[in-house]
């Protein structure tokens, strides 16, 4: 009767450990999927948007196209100096 | 029942992290410089209520700054970089049939390092307008020798940029043409 208590309690302690240390294995990995270094770089994401969106059929007529469209894109006032004056930054 | 519960939790964690990505609708640029002006303003706003000393508007308004600088570099770094991917492609595109592209890949390596000039200059003057900001409370002699350094910095990176656009337009479109030429 003793001997068979035993037995049970040591399958219940045996299984109850094996549920912990499954557990814990997994609470590490899922850790570790939410915080790993390479689970959360813009850069990345914006190479491959890049890179997919490259366009194979490029010719030198078009390529100037690219040059001008873009450059058309840019702002003069991204060089503005005014918000950095006396005035702006209420220098007396 | 326990592996179970902890399986939930692990891809809860991973839902978690999917969730953290930016955003994909399409804000243009001159919309996020304008938001930053509007925060920097509201937040302006507050400090005046809350009766601040003068030197945090200042740096207040240098924070602002320094947010619209990090959208300004970016939006530029991806252009050049958009017009530097397709001259690449048009290279490949040479190459792959059996023609030179040297003086392409020479232009390309030109732009390139004209590009990494106008990043060093530009990442320099929001260096300076970051340092600004921080020590903006430590009195104007020292606030205004930042604020020289960061006006320097941004004369020379637009410098740079014009150095990039001039080379882009002139000498880049030329080896294009050329390219034309040579094909007829």
């Amino acid at each position: 009767m003793s001997k068979s208590n035993n037995n049970r309690d040591f399958t219940f302690i045996a299984i109850v450990g094996i549920s912990v240390a499954v557990a814990i294995a997994l609470m590490a990995g899922g850790i570790y999927l939410y915080v790993r270094p390479e689970a959360n770089q813009p850069q990345d994401q914006t190479q491959s948007i890049n890179e997919t969106q490259q366009p194979q059929d490029v010719t030198p007529s078009s390529l100037r196209q690219t040059i001008d469209e873009q450059l058309d894109e840019l702002n003069d006032d991204d060089f503005d100096q005014s918000a950095l004056s006396d005035e702006a930054l209420e220098i007396n | 029942m326990v592996v179970s519960v902890v399986a939930v939790g692990t891809f809860g964690a991973a839902s978690a992290q999917s969730s953290d990505q930016p955003p994909t609708a399409v804000v243009t640029y001159e919309q996020q410089l304008e938001q930053i002006a509007v925060d920097a303003e509201e937040a302006r706003a507050a400090l005046e209520a809350e009766g601040v000393r003068s030197c945090q508007l200042t740096a207040n308004s240098l924070r602002g700054l320094h947010l619209q600088s990090q959208l300004t570099i970016d939006y530029r770094l991806n252009i050049y970089q958009e017009i530097i991917n397709q001259a690449n492609q048009l290279a490949i595109n040479i190459e792959s049939q059996d023609q030179s592209a040297a003086e392409l890949r020479s232009a390309i390596a030109e732009l390139s390092d004209r590009v990494t000039d106008f990043t060093t200059s530009y990442s320099q003057y929001r260096a300076e307008v970051l340092e600004a900001a921080n020590i903006a409370c430590n009195g104007q002699t020292e606030l205004r020798a930042v604020v020289s350094r960061a006006l320097s910095a941004l004369r020379t990176s637009q410098f740079h940029a014009e150095r990039v656009a001039d080379f882009a337009q002139d000498d880049l479109s030329e080896v294009t043409e050329s390219l034309e030429q040579g094909d007829e």
